[in-house]
């Protein structure tokens, strides 16, 4: 499937997707423009399509997802907080025909098996994240922060060193979460996580990431504040994973809440991938 | 909520030591046809859990009898090997995509905490003093 037509079948997920969004639990949309970058990605790395399953964590109204089953990934499962928007995400998959078994017309058909979860993921505001704290949204705020972090993490001691030392993903029990379910369950997981903007959320990107990590066995892809690019590479680098920028884009975050003074508000974001395990089908992946 | 996401399901509820399988006590299930994929069902069995499949299907495997009336309900034997015929990876497929808890409650093995199912979503959210 070709870029533009992935992007155009994404355009036509009905819209408005959100009609009282969340505000703590920072629910945006995420654009198809966007949503067909990271599916596009993440399909020439072999790591969604056919023969793959894939788990959507913070799915909200389900773009992601809906992209993951248009290319023809084999199961796709939905994981959100918001009962409201799990069930958006679920018209949104049937006003596409996805998963729905009506619309297989012959044997070869690529069908995706969907499948829907409510669960929170357990939150601890990190107090010692700026870069990502903070009231409100805009570029400028974020980059500034990000300056502020880097300045912490020097003063922290050694240069290059993580900034925070988490476990590496192999030790964080599963039960530690709050996700309920297996580490390593799907092979790849991909959110567009809160950026951690409302106060109370600080981190919680990391936090998502971090789960991600767990219940992927071969990618996840997640998007991030550019700003805090560096600090987040180490991060993943502490876990003992290699973490790539894919791309570098903007996020056109529309006008939904009273505090936003803009119309839409851009904040430049990078798409981040992170590899578990780049077996191809067939070899030896890890099980834990 | 299909049998192959229960068999990744474990309860984080404060206080669980293991977590899994998760009982299931099931109100209400359903049949629905998927197209069946022998490769995918043969890649997918390496990363499951047989036992918690054969320990699901016993737990819901008698209200399937009642409500289901399109299909016979397999019967999958104690254990699987490397070699699975065609008929049996068509067993396993019934059992893990097409079999579905529509309504019911999912039962943490170690706190007793019940999950609701509602329209086939399992509600897993905790309150903020069970995490």
């Amino acid at each position: 499937m070709k870029l533009k037509h992935l992007q155009s079948a994404l355009s036509s997920v009905p819209t408005p997707q959100f009609t009282e969004p969340n505000i703590t639990l920072e629910q945006y949309a995420t654009s198809p423009e966007l949503t067909s970058y990271i599916i596009y990605a993440a399909l020439q790395n072999e790591d969604i399509g056919y023969g793959k399953s894939v788990l959507d964590l913070g799915s909200g109204t389900g773009m992601l997802s809906i992209g993951s089953a248009i290319v023809g990934s084999s199961s796709v499962l939905l994981v959100d907080c918001d009962e409201g928007a799990l069930s958006i995400a679920k018209e949104n998959m049937n006003e596409m025909g996805l998963g729905d078994v009506e619309e297989v017309e012959d044997d070869d058909d690529e069908f995706c098996q969907v499948e829907y979860m409510l669960a929170k993921l357990k939150h601890t505001p990190r107090k010692d994240i700026v870069g990502t704290g903070g009231r409100g949204g805009g570029k400028g705020r974020g980059r500034g922060k990000g300056r502020a972090n880097s300045r912490s993490n020097g003063g922290r001691g050694n240069k290059g060193a993580p900034a925070l030392p988490l476990q590496p993903p192999q030790k964080i029990g599963p039960l530690d979460d709050g996700i309920p379910l297996a580490s390593n369950c799907v092979d790849t997981c991909i959110t567009n996580p809160p950026f951690g903007t409302k106060p109370g959320n600080a981190g919680i990107d990391i936090t998502f990431l971090r789960t991600a990590v767990r219940l992927a066995r071969r990618s996840v892809y997640s998007f991030h504040k550019s700003s805090t690019r560096e600090y987040l590479l180490k991060t993943i680098e502490s876990w003992g994973y290699q973490g790539e920028v894919v791309a570098a884009m903007k996020f056109d975050i529309p006008k939904l809440y009273k505090f936003h003074s803009k119309d839409n508000v851009d904040v430049d974001v990078d798409l981040i991938r992170v590899i578990i395990n780049e077996e191809k089908e067939g070899g030896e992946e890890s099980q834990e | 909520m299909r049998l192959l996401t229960h068999n990744y399901m474990q309860s984080t509820v404060k206080g669980t030591e293991k977590g899994y399988p998760l009982k299931i006590e099931a109100d209400k299930v359903e049949y629905e046809e998927s197209p069946f994929d022998a490769e995918f069902v043969k890649a997918l069995i390496p990363k499951l859990n047989y036992e918690i499949l054969s320990f699901a299907l016993g737990q819901i495997v008698e209200k399937c009898k009642q409500d289901i009336e399109e299909v016979q309900i397999p019967e999958l034997p104690e254990n699987i090997g490397e070699d699975l015929d065609e008929e049996l990876l068509k067993k396993l497929h019934t059992v893990l995509f097409d079999l579905h808890v529509v309504e019911g409650h999912l039962i943490c093995p170690d706190t007793g905490r019940r999950f609701a199912i509602k329209m086939g979503i399992p509600n897993m959210v905790l309150h903020a003093d069970e995490m």
